[in-house]
């Protein structure tokens, strides 16, 4: 028996959909972390196929029918060898691959089980009764917010519910020594399988595969069938596992009284499933005197595109995943136990400072910042671990709101400037965020802290890459982050810490009458979770909140603010600089910047543009949902000039970030710099 | 942050004990003043006296309106041939300077007329575009109260700045002034405007951006469209703000609108006869539609102006915490108007508001001025929605920029480059002529000590 203990990494990744069946690897380095202090590369970017880290260019990001590349997670196994009591582990850890020798056994294949599902029609909106998107409050003393999709019974756990509303493309197996180089679906016509726990694949022909096209007819054919929720296959001469995600696709279905769905929120859209989904990875290690051991197990979720894949959020999702753990699950008592924070705890200019300052930084190239603005994310950019705070920010309060200050929620001129999560006006950093903000500015800081394991700094990577903060809900995950109940505990042991609370999926019950997947994780209560309970809070569809979230008023809005902030700029992209914009000065041979124009911006002049408005509160997207469900894929992606070759020998420079692939035909309605303001309308009058 | 209120509180009650006014009724008004009228002894306006700012000492919100017609028609008195506020120094007067580089706005030491070179909006670098396609140009002027001021206090020294009181406001009778002039083409009737023969820097397209040539100063002449006055009167460190424009500028949006409404039927100096609202004030500063021809030195698109709200005020205004003042400036406006030659040039120039801070607020470094009101007090007081359409044309509308305290508050400011040093939270922030030369004093150390100036 092997004393090595094995992990899959990283816990949680990140599939894209796309409409095309090519792929490239979710990014493994973070966006807004100086790469190469030379060529000034930043992170964020997704990684070649094929490649260890060959970061991908602008070409990379549409295949040759200029279809959008899908985003695929590349899943590694570390072994550590002793258990873990503290965070960062002590053992660093270390990737294995087949051949490699183990405790004196040599691994002779790794057997790969992921199980994908969809389960965002049978859940609760995000909207509650009251009207009011409160956040995880929704769920708070036994309450829920109502079901989506009423009509189809009115309990998440109605046999009829979890069969007709819920597409579940059961599991897939398949081994790293895979010489086929095959690629399995995750579609009705593709066999399930699991791996049992003597690492041999067994077949599921009985397991009740449900798709959309089984129960309903599809209204909206032209935006897609919902066949598959994506593939997953063993990169070549690594034994890694490599999932795709879903297509982009839509699919639209009566209620059960036979009345069309409307697409006419932002959220909330009963009658549409879309084709993201999540479910767990698992992985059992078989070794050559015929043992096999499973590694702790970890997450795929699929989720929008990236459009922007090196603008990184002020607050991520890590941010919010570490500020839950600190606080409520121990993970690093020196900073944070008995609930208070260390007052002598020393911050890391590098992993707790500088990431918030470069998030600010790239902000620029997603939105409408004025120069000013421009010039303040520069200027705190730019601030090294050697510089003295107070000299380089006289007066850190006024710039930095306060996430203990609920007065603060409201404040419009304090940093983060964007709109707030549920039920505050504006984004506030996480508490552990401030708390090492305000240390770093009282001279308790080194440049940087304790180093993490390859593994564990892919867990922190992934989650950098993703939104936080504003879970309205959100792009990738929403407020369940901050859930305990989500995750593995005690952390302790031989799981570590960041691990979905997952239900053992006993899949030698199956039977093709029911429905095999059940309610699930319902928020706040201990429930385990199962495949599509992560993605099932997300929008549905994604795109229609994707099209709404350019730029809003506060909410609330006490100061009866008329100013409209961004939602999630560096996710959901708003106003960008096109590089067909830039123009080439032969003398300095190199690119100026350009003007600006929406991202969304669609195809037309005047009021034949479907995005075309008067209103400036409506700019920046298609009017109607519909037409961002026919025109998403035509959105064009934000990288790094160095990333983007310029037909002259050279590149547009690591200096800016511009859109690149952009499909769309028009330059669209003016882009005026912030703050743009509310035009009342009839209905104000 | 109430410590902001109750100093002042004190000695402004016992200031209007002794005025015989109660402060609910005085400087806030509860209702708009029948009397706010001219002063006989402002007219004929080549005999206004200086406002006595040393004593100035209100009983209503007509005073702050008063003091800034008074302060006008005082700066727009012929002297030697030309308005007062003419002969006054320029910022750029502070820092010795005879030659601007690419990044300092040039000095005219001389009394002659200089160049004009400063064509973007405060806040938002916005190009406004006149109907011929033309930038307008901007200019600014300080009296010798701020002049010595900066000099006694050796505020050009960063280092000092850095040191320097942040409780310290500026002295009274300060005062710092911003015209807004529109190019005149010929043959172009500039009946009504005061005009000035003088030059503009012509624009070109430069690395990306459209910018100033400091090397190609233009002949032409000026109208002028705006005019902004800051002013530090006794009790009002914070300054009193008023702002004036020709009365051809633009139309006014009535209270009730939407984005279709046509906003006159009519040309305007900076209006097309039946622009939409839709169309009016839009800043193409960032977009791709922004064009310069450097021939003809002509811009599009080209702004539609819509003077947002009249009088500096909401006519829709519901809540009485600020009673509007519309009426009072508009009788004020009427009773000067009328009392000025129709031979008079400064005849066709109106007062459009005047903003204030409300009884009991007290000017303390760090304040964002960001709203009206703070922990349920009234901070600002008098036109609580002022613009000039033709200085801050972009900005009317949006609540975190609609009046002159969203930008001149006293917070920290952080420098245009990362080579210089920021601005701590100062009194003297309130100015941005003071926060100007506080970075431009470094980029000339800087310059000075690389060898290029």
């Amino acid at each position: 028996m092997s004393n090595s203990i094995f992990r899959i990494h990283p816990a949680i990744n990140f599939g894209r959909v796309g409409n095309s069946d090519d792929f490239y690897l979710a990014p493994e380095t973070a966006a807004g972390e100086v790469l190469d202090k030379t060529s000034g590369l930043f992170g964020g970017l997704p990684i070649q196929p094929g490649t260890e880290d060959r970061p991908i260019d602008a070409q990379a990001l549409r295949d040759a029918s200029q279809n959008v590349v899908r985003q695929a997670a590349r899943y590694r196994i570390f072994t550590y060898s002793a258990e873990q009591h503290s965070y960062p582990s002590e053992d660093p850890g270390r990737e294995i691959k087949v051949g490699d020798c183990i405790d004196g056994k040599t691994v002779t294949d790794i057997v790969w089980t992921v199980h994908l599902a969809n389960k965002k029609n049978n859940n609760f909106k995000i909207t509650s009764g009251n009207g009011q998107e409160e956040g995880i409050e929704a769920y708070q003393d036994n309450a829920t917010p109502p079901l989506r999709n009423p009509s189809y019974g009115n309990s998440l756990g109605d046999a009829t519910r979890r069969t007709r509303l819920v597409i579940d493309a059961g599991p897939r197996a398949i081994r790293a020594t895979d010489s086929a180089q095959r690629v399995i679906a995750f579609s009705a016509d593709s066999p399930c399988s699991y791996s049992d726990a003597n690492g041999a694949i067994q077949p599921l022909p009985d397991y009740p595969v449900s798709f959309p096209g089984d129960h309903f007819q599809n209204l909206n054919p032209e935006l897609g069938c919902i066949k598959s929720l994506g593939d997953l296959r063993i990169e070549a001469g690594t034994g890694r596992l490599i999932v795709a995600g879903g297509f982009g696709e839509a699919f639209s279905f009566v209620d059960a009284d036979g009345k069309k769905p409307t697409l006419e929120n932002a959220i909330d859209n009963d009658g549409w499933f879309d084709d993201v989904a999540d479910g767990p990875v698992d992985a059992m290690i078989l070794f050559d005197d015929g043992s096999a051991v499973s590694a702790t197990g970890a997450w795929f979720v699929s989720t929008d595109p990236a459009y922007a894949p090196q603008t990184r959020n002020v607050v991520s999702t890590w941010d919010d995943v570490f500020s839950t753990w600190v606080e409520e699950l121990a993970l690093i008592p020196s900073l944070f136990s008995n609930g208070e924070y260390n007052p002598d705890y020393q911050a890391s200019f590098n992993q707790d400072i500088l990431p918030v300052f470069h998030g600010a930084f790239l902000q620029r190239w997603n939105t409408n910042l004025p120069a000013q603005g421009v010039q303040g994310h520069n200027w705190v950019a730019a601030i090294k671990p050697s510089d003295d705070p107070k000299a380089k920010i006289p007066n850190f309060q006024s710039l930095i709101r306060d996430p203990n200050a609920s007065e603060e929620d409201s404040q419009g001129v304090k940093m983060p400037l964007a709109l707030g999560d549920a039920q505050k006006s504006f984004l506030s950093l996480t508490r552990t965020q401030y708390f090492l903000m305000m240390q770093w500015y009282n001279g308790k800081s080194l440049e940087s802290g304790a180093p993490l394991g390859a593994g564990e700094k892919l867990d922190r990577v992934v989650l950098e890459n993703c939104l936080g903060g504003r879970y309205s809900p959100g792009i990738d995950l929403t407020f369940i982050v901050r859930d305990i109940n989500l995750y593995q505990q005690p952390w302790q042991g031989v799981t570590g810490p960041l691990r979905i609370n997952r239900k053992p999926l006993n899949y030698a019950a199956t039977t093709r009458s029911q429905p095999f997947l059940d309610v699930g994780y319902v928020p706040l209560r201990s429930t385990p979770v199962e495949p599509g309970d992560l993605s099932k809070f997300m929008s549905q569809p994604w795109h229609t909140d994707y099209n709404s979230c350019a730029v809003h008023t506060p909410d609330p809005n006490p100061s009866a603010n008329n100013t409209l902030y961004w939602s999630w700029p560096a996710q959901r992209p708003v106003q960008v600089h096109p590089v067909d914009a830039c123009t080439f000065d032969a003398q300095r041979k190199a690119w100026n910047l350009g003007g600006q124009v929406f991202s969304i911006r669609g195809d037309g002049e005047g009021a034949e543009n479907l995005t075309h408005t008067n209103l400036p509160q409506n700019e920046g997207r298609y009017q109607r949902y519909i037409d961002f469900m026919h025109n998403w894929h035509k959105t064009g992606f934000i990288i790094q000039g160095s990333q983007i070759a310029d037909g002259q020998g050279g590149d547009y420079g690591s200096d800016k970030f511009l859109e690149v692939a952009s499909l769309y035909s028009a330059n669209g309605d003016i882009v005026q710099p912030w703050p743009t303001s509310v035009t009342p309308t009839k209905s104000d009058a | 942050m109430s410590n902001r209120f109750s100093c002042g509180t004190l000695g402004l009650a016992a200031l209007l004990s002794l005025a015989g006014f109660s402060a609910g009724a005085a400087q806030s008004g509860t209702s708009p003043d029948d009397n706010c009228t001219a002063i006989e002894g402002w007219f004929p306006h080549d005999q206004t006296p200086e406002p006595d700012s040393a004593n100035f000492t209100p009983d209503s919100a007509c005073s702050f309106h008063r003091w800034s017609w008074q302060m006008f028609l005082w700066l727009t008195q012929e002297v030697d041939g030309k308005p007062r506020f003419l002969s006054f120094q320029s910022p750029y007067t502070l820092l010795d300077l005879d030659n601007r580089s690419s990044m300092l706005p040039r000095l005219e030491k001389s009394a002659s007329p200089r160049a004009l070179d400063e064509y973007l909006q405060a806040g938002t670098e916005g190009i406004m575009i006149d109907q011929n396609g033309r930038s307008l140009y901007y200019s600014q002027y300080l009296n010798d109260t701020f002049i010595s001021f900066i000099q006694d206090q050796k505020l050009l020294d960063p280092e000092v700045v850095r040191q320097f009181n942040p409780q310290t406001p500026f002295p009274v009778d300060t005062l710092e002034l911003k015209a807004s002039w529109k190019v005149v083409m010929p043959g172009e009737n500039t009946d009504g405007f005061f005009t000035m023969p003088s030059s503009v820097y012509k624009l070109v397209n430069r690395d990306g951006a459209i910018v100033v040539d400091d090397t190609q100063p233009i002949d032409a002449t000026l109208a002028l469209v705006g005019f902004h006055i800051g002013g530090v009167v006794k009790d009002h460190p914070e300054m009193i703000w008023a702002t004036f424009e020709h009365k051809d500028n633009a139309p006014d949006v009535p209270a009730t609108f939407d984005a279709d409404t046509l906003i006159s039927d009519r040309d305007w100096t900076f209006y097309k006869a039946n622009t939409p609202y839709s169309g009016c004030n839009i800043n193409p500063a960032k977009s791709v539609e922004l064009k310069l021809d450097e021939a003809s030195q002509t811009l599009s698109p080209i702004t539609q102006i819509c003077r947002r709200y009249a009088f500096g005020n909401d006519p829709n205004q519901t809540t009485q915490s600020v009673p509007t003042n519309i009426a009072d400036v508009k009788r004020l406006n009427s009773s000067v108007l009328s009392q000025l030659s129709g031979e008079d040039v400064w005849s066709n120039y109106f007062q459009v508001g005047a903003i204030w801070f409300a009884p009991g607020a007290t000017l303390e470094p760090n304040m964002t001025l960001a709203t009206d009101t703070e922990d349920g007090k009234q901070l600002l007081t008098g036109s609580l929605k002022l613009s000039n359409a033709a200085v801050e044309t972009f900005t009317q509308s949006q609540s975190t920029m609609n009046n002159c305290f969203r930008c001149h508050n006293t917070l920290q400011r952080f420098p245009p480059t990362t080579s210089l040093d920021p601005l701590p939270g100062l009194n003297l922030n309130i100015s941005h002529a003071f926060v100007n030369l506080y970075f431009w004093s470094q980029e000339l150390a800087q310059q000075k000590k690389a060898g290029t100036n």
